[in-house]
């Protein structure tokens, strides 16, 4: 990886500027020469605030700087300067090099595969790091987190855990996954004789092959053609997408999003070091484009030019992938949020370890995931919901010393206007770095709409009179429910399960990944094959 | 404060009229009204108290403060609950609006059903409430006590009619007597005279309700009998709970049966009622009597195509004018063009582009901001506008973007420092017109702001 990085002069930041390969089909696309001072008067040409330019060889993206002391903009910008992309180059034609190579690779052979990125990544521990400080100068992510993640990156590859993946994910009659991916199974199914076999005996004579009853029953996991449109609201989505389609041993094209495109170049940079030739790597495309770009989007959301796309992002996203894809079968990972649920028995016992579970729940990617606590319901009267918000307040003024969070313009101005607005009768416990917000805690008692939810490090506390009255307030748009005591979670599950949440936790626990998990109510990797019956 | 006021107004008059004011002066009164305010707002206003209080900031406190600290955002006018409204506990609603409102309201509401008759009730005590709605549904309400009324329509009299009368030559309210008027009389004279000259030589057009409390209606009713004849596209008043249901649907099977009827009613004979409205004004224009249209951009649109349906089109006299205002997008986000329109209207009405009139307002403010014919809405030097950014930080510059917000010194009942959900490019300086200072010359939605304004509002009531 090192040598292809010196090679092309890749993952350097040289002066603001870093070039960032692509793997195409196999192939490592690098941008071309390019200097900053060409960049910036590209830039110069166009609206300030923009954060892209594609130009006819290359396409750059501008991310601003953040300076880690104050956690705020420096006013500075990093350039990532990346390879063209042309639309029909990522789409694979030829269905029949897919069934001779890739489809019969085994099992074995896609962990052997996953083992040897790890491995290559654990060589490159240098070129980790190097790529972690630049992705720190523009990571919303406070350090811990991004440094946690980093830290983690290489054993995402684990053999155990994508074997567990395979075999829990595809797994169908009792039988692991695996061994429908490796091929066909024969299944124990009692098949009834059809109506039109019980017919043709007596139409053309019993002894005619026809009126043979089948005996074998097999199925398949067969894999398929994926895109997937990833988001950026943590450095593991376009991670988590490459991976699926791998565990799939699907063909794939990877939408790299704005804000973790290095995390996902870096998986492609391994992949192409490791195994340039091999099945998988000549299979998968890791790329950038700008979402909207008509000139690649026709292609790709074309008739038959993928079986899936899956889409992570905003209900934008979404809406403009499905109208545009009307044909082609979409996964969507649509937005969601997530609440706690805090029984009265809070109150008898200890608030503050109860608080700071809560927070646990809060602080899931700085509050940016979607298993990530938005509003906290707490089973009191207004007092106490007061005297919580404020024992929340402090334990996340704690977290901001500890790992000090970004906070961009746009959610500054998001909480004014919600303190100076709506939200004005509200009380808010507000902790500031400098003059500005880090964190905080705001008891709302009437009506809040989560859409002015600003996440970030904002926990709404909403006094109920009993936790079942926020039952009406729950339905899909819920990805997780974090509820305090264990009791009352035992209790209300299945209600709550009722309404379209897919994650009911106890408290401080929504972080919680395990290989193999649902998601979004989904087994994904299962919506991920084509289920054959041969 | 009334003197500082009166100066201010009459300083603002001196700017409509093309006269050459001192800058300095007007920033000093406008300073003095603002920070009087913030006094008057400190010691009355329950939610301005709070937000004072969160911020630190006491009587001693600069207008960089204000900007920075105690502007509101437009959004605080709808600070309550729906589910107040829904339960028709107008209780509720007043001790909520005694929040941003500078005496406490004392009005039995026990009986009270709708909004409309709570409106009502506080109105016969003084409380003169208008309301705006956007896609939601939610309405804010801004609530101003007699003194507010009154100012705010004698600052509109004593700007508008100078900028006016300039367009038109030969009508009751320009020649000799305005020339004088603007250097002599006060402003309540002026107003007052303004008031009854009228433009006895104009019927008016208005495409909207006869009566209703949104902004709109408020100003058709103040306006209406300026003028010779005046007619209305609905005869009829809108109600506050009929829009509300339209907009957030109806709960019950009787208010489901109300709103039937109502759209039955209203909207279905849409289309005659247009064609009734352009026969009036082929009657005004054969009898020589000058025109005035009043409207949002998309009803002129439906205008127009009601004359194209017919294979008509108007030459109105000379000397009339259409007047639009209130948003360019419709709530089906049908967004339409400023050219398109104007073309439209000049071909229709045999209007010249120059007679096409354009303002810039909103429920919260107390003036109205006309756009010159270099297409800049001017801000009367009455008013003190912020532009702030994305953290909502008041940026200074000359030629800035951001969103619009400004210091209302008119607004003494309610707080008048208020950030609205537009997004304006705002340039400072003079104008070819002859008008001088900030100036607004592009307007835009906050992103995530919903669609607003009397216009908006109008185009829901067909989806």
């Amino acid at each position: 990886m090192e040598k292809l990085c010196f090679k092309h002069n890749l993952f350097h930041n040289d002066e603001g500027l870093v070039r960032v390969p692509f793997l195409i089909k196999g192939r490592l696309a690098v941008p071309p020469e390019i200097s900053r001072e060409q960049i910036e008067d590209v830039f110069s040409l166009i609206d300030k605030s923009a954060t892209y330019i594609k130009l006819p060889q290359a396409q750059i993206v501008r991310e601003p700087i953040i300076d880690r002391r104050s956690m705020k903009y420096t006013g500075k910008c990093l350039y990532h300067v990346m390879p063209a992309v042309i639309g029909p180059e990522l789409v694979e034609t030829d269905r029949d090099k897919l069934a001779r190579g890739l489809y019969t690779l085994s099992t074995e052979d896609i962990l052997e595969y996953l083992q040897s990125i790890q491995s290559a990544l654990l060589r490159n521990r240098t070129l980790i790091s190097r790529v972690r400080e630049i992705c720190r100068l523009t990571s919303e992510l406070p350090d811990a987190l991004l440094d946690g993640w980093f830290d983690s990156f290489p054993s995402a590859f684990n053999r155990e855990a994508a074997r567990q993946m395979i075999d829990n994910e595809l797994a169908f009659w009792g039988k692991p996954g695996s061994d429908f991916l490796n091929g066909w199974v024969e299944l124990p199914a009692a098949v009834p004789s059809g109506v039109l076999r019980q017919r043709v005996g007596g139409l053309f004579g019993p002894n005619i092959s026809a009126t043979a009853h089948a005996e074998n029953i097999s199925v398949r996991a067969m894999p398929t053609c994926q895109l997937h449109i990833t988001a950026g609201n943590a450095p593991e989505v376009p991670i988590i997408s490459a991976l699926r389609a791998v565990l799939t041993k699907s063909a794939a094209v990877i939408k790299l999003p704005y804000g973790a495109i290095l995390s996902g170049v870096l998986f492609s940079l391994a992949a192409y070091a490791a195994n340039p030739e091999h099945p998988i790597t000549k299979s998968l495309s890791m790329v950038y484009w700008q979402g909207g770009d008509d000139t690649i989007e026709s292609i790709l959301f074309g008739p038959n030019a993928f079986d899936r796309i899956v889409v992570w992002g905003s209900p934008e996203t979404m809406v403009s992938v499905q109208s545009r894809a009307l044909l082609t079968r979409t996964i969507c990972l649509n937005p969601r949020y997530s609440v706690s649920l805090i029984g009265r028995e809070a109150f008898s016992g200890n608030l503050e370890e109860t608080a700071l579970k809560a927070s646990m729940d809060v602080m899931i990617h700085n509050q940016k995931a979607c298993t990530a606590s938005l509003v906290n319901f707490i089973e009191g009267t207004e007092q106490q919901a007061n005297h919580y918000a404020g024992i929340l307040g402090e334990i996340l003024k704690k977290w901001d010393q500890e790992m000090p969070g970004f906070v961009s313009p746009s959610a500054i101005g998001q909480i004014k206007r919600m303190r100076r607005g709506r939200y004005a009768n509200a009380r808010w416990y507000i902790n500031n770095r400098g003059d500005d917000f880090s964190s905080g805690t705001v008891v709302i008692p009437g009506e809040f709409d989560v859409l002015d939810h600003p996440m970030c490090r904002l926990v709404v506390v909403q006094p109920v009179n009993n936790l079942e009255d926020v039952l009406k307030s729950l339905n899909q748009s819920v990805s997780t429910v974090s509820v305090y005591p264990e009791s009352r979670r035992l209790e209300l599950r299945d209600r709550i399960f009722a309404r379209g949440v897919s994650n009911i936790l106890p408290l401080g626990q929504s972080e919680r990944l395990y290989a193999g998990m649902p998601h979004d109510g989904m087994v994904v990797l299962s919506q991920l094959v084509d289920w054959k019956n041969g | 404060m009334k003197n500082i006021l009166s100066n201010l107004i009459k300083l603002s008059r001196e700017w409509a009229s093309g006269g050459k004011i001192n800058p300095d002066e007007a920033r000093a009164l406008r300073n003095e009204a603002i920070l009087n305010n913030h006094a008057h707002y400190l010691a009355n206003i329950p939610l301005y108290q709070k937000l004072a209080g969160e911020e630190g900031c006491g009587i001693d406190i600069d207008i960089p403060t204000i900007k920075h600290k105690l502007m509101f955002t437009s959004q605080v006018f709808k600070s309550y609950e729906q589910v107040w409204l829904d339960d028709s506990d107008f209780g509720r609603m007043t001790q909520w609006l005694s929040g941003i409102y500078d005496k406490r309201i004392d009005v039995d509401v026990s009986g009270v059903k709708t909004i409309d008759e709570w409106i009502e009730r506080l109105d016969t005590n003084g409380i003169h409430i208008v309301y705006s709605s956007g896609t939601s549904g939610e309405f804010s309400f801004i609530p101003r006590d007699k003194q507010d009324w009154e100012l705010s329509r004698t600052v509109n009299i004593n700007c508008l009619a100078p900028i006016l009368a300039d367009r038109m030559a030969e009508n009751a309210l320009s020649g000799r007597w305005l020339e004088s008027a603007v250097k002599l009389v006060s402003p309540d004279i002026f107003a007052s005279i303004a008031g009854k000259r009228g433009l006895p030589d104009f019927d008016a057009f208005f495409l909207g309700f006869r009566q209703g409390r949104m902004g709109n209606h408020v100003l058709i009713e103040e306006i209406a009998p300026l003028f010779k004849r005046h007619y209305f596209l609905y005869d009829t008043t809108i109600a506050g709970t009929t829009l509300r249901m339209m907009r957030r649907g109806a709960r019950t099977k009787k208010e489901q049966q109300q709103l039937s009827q109502y759209k039955e009613e209203i909207m279905a004979q849409e289309d005659s009622k247009y064609l009734r409205l352009i026969e009036n004004i082929r009657k005004s224009t054969n009898n020589e009597q000058k025109v005035i249209i009043f409207g949002a951009p998309y009803q002129f649109l439906q205008l127009c195509k009601s004359l194209n349906d017919q294979n008509r089109q108007l030459s109105l006299t000379k000397g009339s004018y259409v007047f639009f205002g209130g948003g360019w997008k419709s709530f089906t986000g049908e967004a339409i063009s400023r050219e398109t329109l104007v073309s439209k209207l000049s071909d229709s009405l045999g209007i010249p582009p120059l007679m096409i009139l354009e303002g810039y307002s909103m429920t919260e403010i107390n003036v109205l901001m006309l756009r010159c014919e270099h297409g800049r809405f001017h801000i009367p030097p009455i008013i003190e506008p912020v532009i702030l950014d994305e953290e909502l930080n008041p940026l200074s510059d000359k030629d800035v973007k951001g969103a619009f917000g400004f210091l209302d010194p008119l607004a003494v009942s309610y707080p008048g420092f208020i950030i609205s959900g537009d997004y304006v490019h705002l340039i400072d300086g003079e104008c070819d017109c002859g008008l001088t200072g900030p100036s607004i010359i592009e307007i835009g939605r906050m992103p995530g702001s919903e669609v607003k304004g009397c216009g908006g509002i109008m185009a829901s009531m067909g989806t």
